[in-house]
């Protein structure tokens, strides 16, 4: 087991190295990407502070506390999409057959096929969040370190919530849709107030769409630090890797294999 | 008379190939519900603790605002990414040498898809404002023929505005942010989020003058907010947007093709 999850970080780290260096090679790109998603991100600071200017308090958020979890959203999502930028593709990677090529190396399939790729716009999504939120936490570094901590958990949450869905596709043919759908219900529901959802929408955010494990309780935990609540939140997180991982391992049984002839260089 | 036949032909020919798709378009518009289900949540919980009217909105009248801010925004079809692409792989040099006029010719092509969106989305704005809020306070009927215009208008000062930014590609490289920075403006100074009668004074003046407020707020005020002596002169200034950025598209394209080094074929 300390075995496997020793290989499985080494081969990360490989992927991150090339993906960084391919990135490299496009600099200037790379730059301009990373300060658009930053600007991009900032126009809903905007939005927020004319809401709060209009009412002090939504749903029991005010303007910072939105900020904090627009801070973990971005920030999450913008690890995940760095360190397993493929996972959006796996329906499409399942569809055409290209899954052959990471069954046939020696390696974890899943963790071979969602670090293979890394998006570069989402440098700019995590670093719009660390600015933002040494700016709300007022450079309070144990707040700062708490905030990463938080943010690779949610990235770890995000990327197992997507792999679970996309793995649905083993079972029920193309279902890039809804693992579309469902992502954009993570990002969305997160950089709103929890106190805005009420009835049986919370029960969703605390189980099948986990937003409360990404954003809800880790802003509390940022907030005042409480033990039990930060253990709450790496319980869910490990389920919902245990959850991905099931779903993809006995999807797979089922894969039947297209006849793509892929080269990967 | 002969030339417009052209265009009107390409405008007929996209409008029918995106007609099959008719029932697709219908389904695909779940993120349209879902959005709108979220900012109704989201008002809700604003209005609860504000009172009935806000920036002299209430919640009726703000969900049909956002109805139609949405309805423009999600009609937009993506004819700028391939206009981008065109310039950036160079396909553009073998669309030099046609018998028709670039700019109008992606023009026709954007009738002819938006025709279809609106169509669809308007359906199922209708249903989504009716569904949460009920018919539009004080609604009439006969308003609707100029609130259409208005929404057209909205719609081709969008397009001619991303129509600009595309054919950046000329002189730059990688062009994305444009577009990112671009929609973010009319999500915050464009009101598409956040009507612009909610904004500090200081800023609805700035705001009101830029051509953004008139690709969304001005057709969803006068939707909800209707006067003819409003419909006038906003649409007159609409008209001025179009007409200027027409041919700032046009300046671009002629300057940009002038220059343009296509190598290899």
């Amino acid at each position: 087991m300390f075995k496997e999850a020793k290989g499985a970080l080494r081969l990360m780290g490989h992927y991150m190295k090339f993906n960084l260096a391919a990135m490299m090679e496009y600099r200037m790109s790379f730059i301009i990407q990373t300060l658009g998603m930053v600007l991009n991100n900032s126009a809903f600071i905007f939005f927020w502070w004319i809401l709060f200017n209009t009412v002090e308090n939504i749903g029991g958020y005010g303007f910072e506390d939105v900020m904090r979890i627009w801070a973990l959203t971005s920030t999450a999502f913008g690890l995940s999409n760095i360190f397993f930028g493929n996972t959006r593709f796996i329906t499409q990677i399942i569809m055409t057959g290209e899954l052959d090529t990471y069954l046939l190396q020696p390696k974890d399939p899943i963790i071979n096929l969602i670090c293979s790729k890394s998006n570069l716009s989402s440098w700019g999504d995590a670093v719009y969040g660390l600015i933002l939120i040494s700016l709300v936490e007022q450079f309070a570094v144990p707040k700062i370190a708490l905030f990463l901590l938080l943010s690779m958990t949610g990235a770890l949450l995000f990327t197992a919530v997507m792999i679970t869905f996309h793995s649905l596709s083993f079972y029920a043919g193309n279902m890039e849709a809804f693992a579309g759908l469902m992502t954009e219900f993570m990002v969305t529901f997160s950089i709103y107030p929890e106190g805005i959802f009420g009835g049986a929408l919370k029960w969703v955010l605390y189980t099948l769409v986990p937003v409360a494990f990404l954003v809800y309780l880790p802003r509390s935990i940022i907030m005042n630090f409480n033990l039990a609540r930060l253990l709450l939140v790496l319980l869910a997180v490990t389920l919902w890797i245990m959850v991905a991982y099931v779903s993809f391992y006995r999807g797979l049984k089922r894969y039947e294999s297209g006849n793509l002839i892929v080269n990967r260089v | 008379m002969r030339k417009i036949d052209k265009y009107f032909e390409v405008m007929k020919i996209t409008l029918s190939n995106k007609l099959v798709y008719f029932w697709d378009y219908l389904s695909n518009n779940l993120f349209f519900v879902f959005i709108m289900f979220v900012y109704w949540m989201l008002w809700k919980a604003i209005f609860a603790s504000k009172g009935d009217v806000v920036g002299g909105f209430t919640l009726n009248s703000i969900m049909w605002y956002l109805v139609v801010t949405e309805l423009v925004t999600l009609s937009r079809p993506n004819v700028h990414m391939q206009i981008t692409k065109d310039v950036k792989d160079g396909s553009i040099a073998y669309l030099l040498n046609k018998p028709y006029d670039y700019i109008l010719y992606n023009f026709s092509l954007f009738l002819g898809e938006t025709g279809i969106k609106l169509m669809t989305n308007g359906l199922v704005g209708l249903l989504v404002g009716l569904v949460f809020v009920g018919p539009l306070n004080g609604a009439n009927l006969l308003y609707l023929p100029f609130v259409l215009v208005s929404i057209v208008l909205g719609c081709m000062l969008n397009f001619f505005i991303y129509m600009t930014l595309a054919l950046t590609a000329f002189w730059f490289e990688e062009n994305q942010a444009f577009f990112w920075i671009y929609s973010k403006l009319v999500f915050t100074m464009g009101g598409m989020l956040i009507p612009i009668d909610l904004f500090p004074e200081w800023l609805q003046k700035i705001a009101v003058y830029m051509p953004f407020a008139y690709v969304t707020y001005v057709p969803a005020r006068l939707a909800v907010h209707f006067d003819m002596g409003l419909f006038i002169s906003n649409v007159s200034v609409q008209l001025c947007y179009v007409v200027t950025f027409y041919l700032l598209a046009n300046v671009l394209y002629r300057k940009g093709a002038r220059q343009l080094n296509v190598q290899g074929g």
